[in-house]
């Protein structure tokens, strides 16, 4: 009687032993981090969706395309959305999406256009394994793609499953690209692992070792992997002196992909991530474009990475600022000349004009606004939480809101008095609305008005005791509240560590705002203060994991 | 054996070089950072012409049409056939012939020209027969002629008046009478709302909106072409920016006057506005529309709206140029293109030819809105100079 393999078609019999391959080879991959790891895993974070496309094609190239969906992050209470990546549970589904594309990668990687840059060697011949060849591709592309060099046994069984594969399918390259999938397939790739060594300076502790270190800085400045310079130096054992930790990170930040790293970081600190799903109600604010919803929220992204990098500037001026950035769509929701009709273009708002700084961007007020109507309490609320550190509470389940959203008479101000006759409610919102209220001149999807229902809005409003008479103002005191440079520390640190913070780096995040009000509020002196200090470079604390737990 | 060193893409990796270009370009932008303000002078408006109508009036049916639609193509090929023919044509098993012989035969001249792109071949064809016109006393449109009766005169050829939509007492619109019962032109209903191409409307000197006898009006196709955006509910999006059309011969200034909220325009002799769909040249690829002795009468709405008509009198040859194209337009919009052009040549109302004495033009409007827009002048130009519109297309002032 024949078997069930036998019978199958050769290709399907093939693709079976190859899957089983790739399954096999990824379950030894998890086992070499327990037989053969340098260092002891401590914990893991899983890289991010952008981490690992920017990984992919710093390694192979822009031009190696994939798709696929990443399991969602879960953003923590008052956190980042980055602080989820601490949370490792990848559901089945994800880990097929991953096979899915490391497959997808790796045959590009081999194929014709592809494989005399990437795979750098060639075979004897093309149908038969050539182990030489594919020592020399896992060893080159393995430290890149496992941030770190492969070891021994990394190479024994990577080759030896490109050698099984190319048997089976009479194909150096399949042979090579099956590995390769292995490899991206591997939680080393997947998850970025402290890993830890004694400390010499401190004998019976724990230090990261250098490569983890390498991979800390880069993914927390490029948002990447590290480059070869950057390997290179935890080779080399100079990321553990202060002069050559101090020159990797001056290097690291006054390159152009720098800029990936910030971006990303606003990102999710101003809460980006909810522009994906935004509706707004086309009757009500036709301006409201596929097109400018597209472009809001990269107008901010360009004036903050104008401002605080290429001008290098302060902080705080991002709430003040008249220069931006717009298109067309987006001139149309403002209301102001842009002359380019399908790209880019610098723009100042008067001196006279209503909007100054980002609160005063589609990207907060239409963002923080329900699709019908504005809300200065869910305009206030992000503007304390995101932008202040300052969480407010979710309201009660019993409030009766039809009040509120009730639009058609009168101003938002009204009712909102009204809403903070309960007392119930009146202890958060007035956290929330006075602030909010003062960007009432802006509708719900961020067009100016100076009228609701034919009343005069008033925007005045007051911050802590800064009493002001109208959007611009609002954004002024901002700028000076003491809480804006500890809220940026605070978040950079939490964006830099990617979890949530324990009770030590939540003080040292305190500590940092001082120094970063005396940097004259420049990102880039935070990001170095970061990234050279011991507190970012030790490893976690929260508990040591074994390398059985990894698996 | 040949060996690269695999992760060289990290070194060459163009983000770093494409960053470094971004960086110069934004310092660069920075430097050259403007605040555009062209617009925000008081007395000046500028608005987004996208919708535009080609001014037919939907009365009633029964009044406008009281003898039904024009006959069409097919229905014409039939009337064509003697009875035998006609009764084995429409024989179920001759099916195939019969469509033939309508969609092809009898829509292709002796040169194998179609009736559509060439409906000049088909003028003398006794099988396309004139339309009867549309019975109705109302159009849109202005009086072009200056006259109460329509009689002929110099740049004119006899015709009827209608009563105006908008209050005008007498308006010429033999467009609206040649092809109102049309198939192709009513059967849908009042659904062109891009009869022409977006353009724009500068008026300057608007610090009265009431009465003010000191208004200039420019009239710009924009150097986008049909790039305009719509909105979330579909309509015209206001507050774009769009570039004046670097052509002068698409760009128009005249002088105009608001007399009890309605603006009114003075006659422009000949005015061009950009079509952009140009590859569906008829009479040879020209890419625009023509007008003459336009004429506007308009509206400011209170919620900074344009509306109004656009009156003129077009050249046949222009409204097949743009306007028709192709084959398909009789043999599956079932439209006879010669019937059409020979009744608009039999209603022709303006310019006649000086050898024949046949009028070459018809009358026409077009209904139009507008939506606030903003405005910047082409490359290397200024918007006083292209202000002054092109030499020739701005009339005396009044």
């Amino acid at each position: 009687m024949k078997s069930g393999l036998v019978m199958m078609k050769p290709t399907r019999a093939i693709a079976r032993i190859r899957f089983g391959l790739g399954v096999a080879v990824m379950a030894v991959s998890i086992g070499v981090i327990a037989a053969e790891a340098p260092s002891t895993a401590s914990t893991m974070r899983r890289l991010t969706d952008e981490q690992y496309r920017n990984a992919i094609a710093d390694i192979f190239g822009e031009d190696v395309e994939f798709a696929g969906r990443f399991d969602p992050l879960v953003r923590p209470p008052h956190g980042l959305q980055v602080q989820g990546v601490s949370q490792i549970a990848v559901s089945p589904a994800g880990l097929e999406q991953y096979d899915k594309m490391a497959r997808v990668i790796a045959a590009q990687v081999v194929d014709e256009r592809h494989r005399n840059l990437l795979v750098g060697c060639r075979p004897q011949t093309a149908t038969m394994p050539d182990d030489s060849c594919a020592e020399a591709f896992v060893r080159r592309t393995g430290e890149f793609v496992f941030r770190r060099p492969v070891t021994q046994a990394d190479v024994k069984s990577y080759v030896s499953a490109a050698h099984a594969s190319a048997t089976l399918t009479k194909s150096f390259y399949t042979g090579l690209a099956d590995a390769l999938g292995a490899m991206l397939t591997s939680p080393r790739f997947l998850f970025d692992l402290d890993g830890t060594e004694p400390d010499p300076a401190h004998p019976g502790a724990q230090r990261l070792d250098a490569y983890s270190k390498a991979s800390r800085l880069s993914l927390f400045l490029w948002n990447t992997t590290p480059d070869r310079e950057l390997l290179a130096a935890a080779a080399k054992g100079t990321l553990h002196t202060q002069a050559g930790l101090k020159q990797q990170v001056d290097r690291l930040l006054q390159s152009p992909r720098l800029e990936s790293g910030v971006r990303t970081f606003f990102s999710d600190m101003l809460g980006f991530d909810q522009i994906t799903d935004l509706s707004k109600d086309g009757t009500i604010y036709p301006q409201f474009t596929r097109d400018a919803k597209r472009d809001m929220p990269e107008q901010t992204l360009r004036t903050i990475v104008d401002l605080l990098l290429t001008k290098n500037g302060d902080y705080r001026d991002l709430f003040t600022m008249r220069h931006t950035f717009l298109t067309r769509a987006l001139g149309a929701v403002y209301r102001v000349e842009v002359p380019d009709q399908r790209g880019w273009v610098p723009y100042d708002f008067p001196e006279d004009s209503p909007r100054a700084g980002i609160l005063s961007h589609m990207s907060f007020v239409a963002t923080f606004s329900p699709p019908g109507r504005s809300s200065p309490t869910l305009r206030g609320k992000a503007l304390r939480e995101l932008v202040l550190c300052q969480p407010v509470p979710d309201p009660p389940n019993n409030v009766n809101f039809s009040l509120v959203e009730n639009t058609k008479t009168g101003t938002v101000r009204d009712r909102l008095t009204a809403h903070r006759a309960n007392p119930a409610c009146a202890g958060c919102h007035k956290a929330m609305d006075p602030i909010g209220l003062s960007l009432e001149n802006f509708d719900g999807a961020g067009t100016y008005r100076l009228h609701e229902n034919g009343a005069l809005i008033d925007a005045s409003g007051d911050l802590e005791g800064h009493a002001y008479n109208d959007p611009v103002g609002l954004g002024q005191a901002v700028r000076n509240h003491p809480q804006l440079p500890v809220c940026l520390s605070k978040r950079l640190v939490e964006y830099a560590v990617r979890r949530p913070l324990d009770a030590d780096e939540s003080a040292w995040a305190k500590t940092l705002s001082t120094r970063f009000v005396e940097s004259n509020y420049r990102l880039r002196d935070l990001m170095r203060i970061i990234a050279a200090s011991d507190q970012f470079l030790k490893p976690s604390v929260a508990r040591e994991t074994t390398s059985r737990e990894v698996q | 054996m040949m060996r690269f060193f695999v992760p060289l893409r990290l070194a060459v990796r163009p983000v770093p070089v494409i960053g470094l270009l971004v960086a110069v370009v934004l310092a660069l932008s920075a430097a050259g950072t403007r605040s555009f303000g062209a617009n925000r002078e008081g007395s000046t408006r500028v608005f987004l012409i996208a919708n535009s109508d080609h001014g037919f009036h939907y009365g009633k049916f029964e009044e406008d049409c009281p003898k039904g639609f024009e006959a069409t193509v097919e229905e014409e090929f039939v009337q064509s056939l003697s009875p035998a023919e006609r009764e084995r044509l429409l024989k179920p098993e001759n099916a195939k012939e019969y469509g033939n012989a309508w969609k092809n035969d009898f829509i292709t001249g002796p040169g194998g020209e179609n009736v559509c792109n060439n409906p000049k071949s088909f003028v003398n064809d006794p099988r396309r027969r004139t339309y009867r016109g549309v019975s109705s006393k109302v159009a849109y449109g202005l009086n072009l002629d200056g006259t109460t009766d329509g009689r002929a005169a110099a740049k004119t050829c006899a015709h009827a008046k209608f009563e105006g939509v908008n209050g005008e007492p007498l308006v010429d619109n033999q467009l609206y009478r040649a092809l109102g019962c049309s198939k192709l032109s009513r059967g849908t209903g009042a659904s062109t709302h891009q009869y022409l191409d977006p353009f724009l409307i500068e008026l300057r000197g608007l610090d009265d909106l009431k009465n003010n006898d000191h208004v200039e009006m420019s009239i710009y196709s924009t150097a986008d072409g049909d790039l305009s955006l719509k909105a979330a509910d579909g309509s015209d999006l206001a507050y774009q920016t769009f570039t004046i059309t670097p052509n002068p011969r698409w760009r128009t200034t005249v002088k105009a006057r608001i007399v009890d909220g309605v603006l009114m325009a003075d006659p422009i002799p000949m005015m061009h506005l950009h079509w952009v769909m140009s590859t569906w040249g008829t009479f040879g690829q020209v890419s625009e529309h023509e007008f003459r002795d336009v004429r506007f009468r308009l509206t400011l709405g209170p919620d900074g709206t344009l509306t109004g008509v656009m009156a003129n009198y077009r050249p046949l040859d222009n409204i097949y140029t743009v306007g028709y194209c192709c084959k398909g337009t009789a043999s599956t919009a079932n439209n006879d293109c010669a019937s059409e052009y020979n009744t608009m040549l039999a209603m022709a109302d303006g310019y006649p030819d000086p050898v024949t004495g046949k009028c070459t033009m018809i009358s026409a409007a077009q209904v139009i809105a507008g939506v606030p827009a903003f405005l910047v002048p082409p490359q290397g130009e200024t918007l006083s100079a292209v202000r002054t519109g092109r030499p020739g297309s701005t009339t005396a002032s009044r």
